[in-house]
């Protein structure tokens, strides 16, 4: 399989008033099309810090990340916006529905940002697929944790990213719900041929990744 | 703004503007009042000034009283030339004069100073006289010492109809009362005046003082004439008179115009002001929403949308709102016109009626678009301080104002065509810039006030309260609205408090200051014959009257050292009223008390044949005027030459008997008598 993403000696300082710290150091790491990582390590590890700067979100201090062949550290914010906006989808631990969308608008809000013909219905289809059909028109604030985080995958996977980056996915559910979520996740990435990238403190779901990198003080162990 | 990618991306901008627009309009309530009551003031403004001034336009002729209107001004005029008008034309001749109107028969008989018109029997020419009763006006024309009174007269004086009311010596019979007239432009419509026939003048025997009476002769053409070709024999007719003024429709009621349009700069001014404060409000509560939405925003950032488009997306709400708002503010302002007209058909006989204008509406939706986007900008420029990575880190701080020099030369491009909206084509273009520029002060004055707070309170050792404590930590920390609070309340309570001044100050002008200083009457064109009569009549009504009597005469500046005078003065000076008709002048022996000389000297008794003129010094100034000119005089008829010889200070607005020019008395009694 061939490489989908490559950080090559990545490093992430924050600066704080004169000092300087550390986030990530030297980061050297290849994600192949198709390859599920799980990435583990103890709070303030680097971990979401590595998520972030994979999903452009963040700039690194030095270093390249090459997607899909194309180096992402030099673009401006909207040009990582369009990758992103096509090739990363992206899963929070809180969820982050849009309050006052439904779920659908929610779902159906990637897929119009892409250009689908029928967002609306694509949203549903999606939504049924993750026993959703009930809750359609429901508000995040009517759903539990368990349907948010359900809507929340399908928003992220919607347009069938390349690339999907999940921080603490199950982090804010109990263990049915942890177990559903998980299953769902790794399902749809193995039916879609997606990679995946997931930060997780939970051992049993970073076991059902093919690879498990572990960080610890910035650095891949 | 940041430029949009495609159509497509911007429809797909609109439709989720107006889908947050519709779920999100509630937390934006404030906004959307504020917004309302400031364009609803501004378009009732735009609406009542547009429909009044519509119906100037469209009655016009009502208003002038003709399709023409020779005016004479102070002079008869040459009853030949107006003889020729009335070969082709209906002519109706009217004359106006002021004097005192009394009630008779009481116990205590009050008088009050009326302006009273003369009217023959085809006036109005155009339009409608409303009286009441009945007949009224008929039986004016036909019956002897009658007269018809307006309303304010009626009320002022509580005069009933029948009542007998003396003018000068004779007794009138208030026969009716008048509700309006239609050529208010060249009289008064306000104030006291009465209609009388033309007969009065015989009655009055008002004749001989001439030049108080105010000639003017209404005409209107035939109805097959073209009024082009009539205009220009009317104007081929009069063409060698000098004292004629020959008015048409589209100069009518340019007195009134006038008042409209500096009201309505007034309001308009001070409306823009309570616009621009409710800004600052305005800013505040965008503030609040788009940090309500500060995840929504960075949800929005991690599924790709550009921070450009985010932006576009809350402007175009904004937009969308505000064209909503808008509609409705100029549409309800509509419901004000039937208000207006109640009062402007009582006081001037017009109706007015709601006028739709896409220009007002233009003009009103781009001001509000001005104020939005002005302070709207720093607002929603903080949306790129909204970064998607903290829904990673599940922190949202709060966001403030962003001020980058894009957006800083933006809102000063935005303002900048703001105060030239109401600058250019306003009334007095320099007053409201003035007012622009006292804002401004202001809004400077109240934020240095806003960081003086901060100062002192960052001083001050609170004591063990609590609430006191966080309540001066928050006014005095980094980025607090403190100043923007300061400088909002500072400016509203700044223009209320003007307003209620300029208001007091007026009525205490009115009601105190002139009354202490100006004569508790004045009397005109009293015959040199009946001097003494006309003195003893007041001192037996009041032994103690203080009288003072000045000599008068008619006169006009012909010439000035040889000249034309318009060649030393403008039409928009100050002082171009002395040569704008013929001025009452007068002699005395003495310098008056409240007329220092500021320059040359009184008369010189050694030379009684030579006319000397004592001139105002600013008239002096705004002509250029030097000591020793020659100003050549029309006197009677007779061109007479006279010398400049000292400069008065003269302060018309103490009221008593002031004169632009003072002949010495030894030549004027000489010539005028």
């Amino acid at each position: 399989m061939s490489a989908l993403l490559k950080l090559k000696k990545i490093n992430l300082k924050y600066q704080t008033g004169k000092d300087s710290i550390s986030v990530l150091k030297n980061i050297d790491l290849n994600i192949k099309k198709k390859e599920t990582v799980s990435v583990v390590g103890e709070s303030g590890s680097g971990k979401t810090s590595l998520i972030m700067l994979i999903g452009g979100l963040e700039k690194p201090t030095s270093g390249k990340i090459i997607f899909n062949d194309q180096e992402i550290t030099g673009l401006n914010e909207d040009e990582v916006s369009e990758i992103r906006k096509k090739n990363i989808g992206i899963i929070f631990q809180s969820f982050y529905l849009i309050p006052n969308y439904t779920a659908v608008e929610n779902v159906a809000l990637t897929l119009e940002l892409n250009n689908f013909k029928n967002p609306e219905k694509e949203a549903k289809i999606l939504l049924d697929r993750f026993g959703l059909k009930h809750r359609f028109n429901n508000l995040p604030s009517q759903l539990s944790g368990g349907e948010q985080q359900r809507v929340a995958i399908a928003r992220a996977i919607a347009m069938k990213p390349e690339l999907i980056l999940a921080d603490e996915p199950t982090g804010n559910l109990d263990t049915e719900n942890s177990i559903m979520i998980a299953n769902i996740l790794f399902k749809y990435v193995k039916e879609e041929g997606s990679s995946l990238i997931m930060v997780t403190h939970d051992p049993k779901l970073a076991d059902k990744a093919k690879r498990k990198i572990k960080i610890k003080d910035g650095k891949i162990k | 703004m940041e430029k949009l990618n495609n159509p497509s991306e911007f429809s797909l901008i609109f439709k989720y503007a107006l889908k947050d627009l519709s779920r999100n309009y509630h937390k934006i309530s404030s906004i959307i009042v504020t917004l309302f009551i400031s364009l609803f003031i501004l378009s009732a403004i735009f609406t009542i000034e547009d429909s009044l001034k519509k119906e100037l336009n469209d009655n016009a002729k009502a208003l002038l009283g003709g399709d023409l209107e020779i005016d004479y001004n102070r002079n008869q005029g040459n009853l030949d030339l107006v003889k020729k008008v009335k070969e082709f034309a209906t002519v109706s001749q009217m004359i106006e004069f002021s004097t005192m109107l009394s009630t008779t028969g009481r116990e205590k008989n009050k008088s009050l100073f009326t302006r009273i018109k003369t009217v023959d029997e085809k006036y109005p020419l155009y339009g409608n006289v409303v009286y009441e009763p009945m007949g009224a006006y008929e039986r004016m024309q036909k019956e002897p010492n009658t007269i018809l009174i307006n309303e304010s007269l009626s009320k002022t004086l509580n005069i009933k109809i029948n009542e007998i009311v003396k003018v000068q010596d004779q007794n009138f019979t208030v026969i009716g009362i008048i509700k309006s007239v239609p050529d208010v432009s060249g009289f008064v419509a306000f104030g006291d005046w009465a209609l009388a026939g033309k007969q009065t003048l015989e009655i009055l025997k008002l004749n001989g003082i001439g030049s108080f009476l105010n000639y003017e002769y209404k005409v209107k053409f035939n109805d097959n004439d073209k009024p082009e070709e009539i205009e220009k024999r009317i104007e081929e007719i009069f063409k060698e008179d000098q004292k004629v003024k020959l008015r048409y429709p589209e100069n009518s009621a340019s007195g009134i115009k006038r008042i409209i349009n500096n009201f309505s700069q007034f309001l308009s001014l001070v409306s823009i002001s309570a616009m621009l404060i409710a800004g600052i409000g305005i800013a505040n509560t965008l503030l609040s929403f788009i940090n309500q939405n500060n995840m929504s925003i960075a949800v929005r950032k991690a599924v790709g949308f550009y921070s450009g488009n985010i932006k576009t997306l809350y402007y175009l709400q904004l937009f969308i709102l505000l064209f909503i708002i808008t509609v409705v503010a100029y549409g309800s302002s509509f419901l004000i016109v039937p208000i207006a007209d109640k009062y402007l058909s009582d006081g001037l006989g017009l109706n007015v009626y709601p006028v739709f204008s896409l220009l007002n509406f233009l003009k009103i939706f781009l001001v509000g678009l001005l104020v939005l986007v002005i302070f709207s900008i720093p607002t929603i420029s903080s949306i790129d301080q909204v970064k998607a990575s903290n829904l990673f880190r599940n922190v949202f701080q709060n966001l403030q104002f962003y001020y980058s020099k894009r957006s800083v030369v933006l809102s000063f491009v935005l303002l900048s065509i703001l105060i030239l909206l109401f600058t250019i084509g306003s009334e007095q273009p320099s007053y409201s810039l003035g007012y622009f520029a006292a804002f401004f002060v202001c809004l400077i004055v109240f934020f240095l006030l806003s960081k003086l707070i901060i100062f002192f309170l960052k001083k001050f050792k609170s004591s063990s309260i609590i609430s006191l404590k966080v309540s001066i930590k928050n006014i005095t920390q980094t980025k607090s609205i403190t100043p923007i609070t300061v400088m909002s309340l500072g400016l509203g309570v700044t223009l209320l408090l003007t307003l209620a001044l300029v208001g007091t100050n007026f009525q205490r002008e009115i009601a105190k200051s002139i009354p202490d200083i100006a004569p508790d009457y004045f009397f005109v064109g009293i015959q040199k014959g009946e001097r003494e009569k006309f003195e003893q009549g007041i001192l037996n009504m009041d032994p103690n009257a203080s009288i003072e009597i000045v000599p008068m005469v008619s006169s006009g500046i012909v010439k000035i050292n040889g000249v034309d005078p318009n060649t030393y003065i403008k039409p928009d000076n100050d002082s171009y009223w002395v040569i704008g008709s013929e001025r009452r002048s007068s002699w005395m022996e003495n310098i008056p008390e409240d007329n220092p000389i500021l320059e040359g000297k009184w008369w010189d008794l050694s030379n009684p044949d030579q006319l000397q003129i004592s001139l105002d010094a600013k008239v002096a100034k705004d002509f250029n005027i030097q000591l020793g000119d020659i100003f050549t005089l029309n006197i009677y008829g007779r061109e007479i030459e006279g010398k400049v010889i000292n400069f008065r200070e003269v302060d018309y607005r103490d009221l008593s008997i002031n004169f632009a020019m003072l002949f010495n008395p030894q030549f004027a009694k000489k010539n005028t008598s």
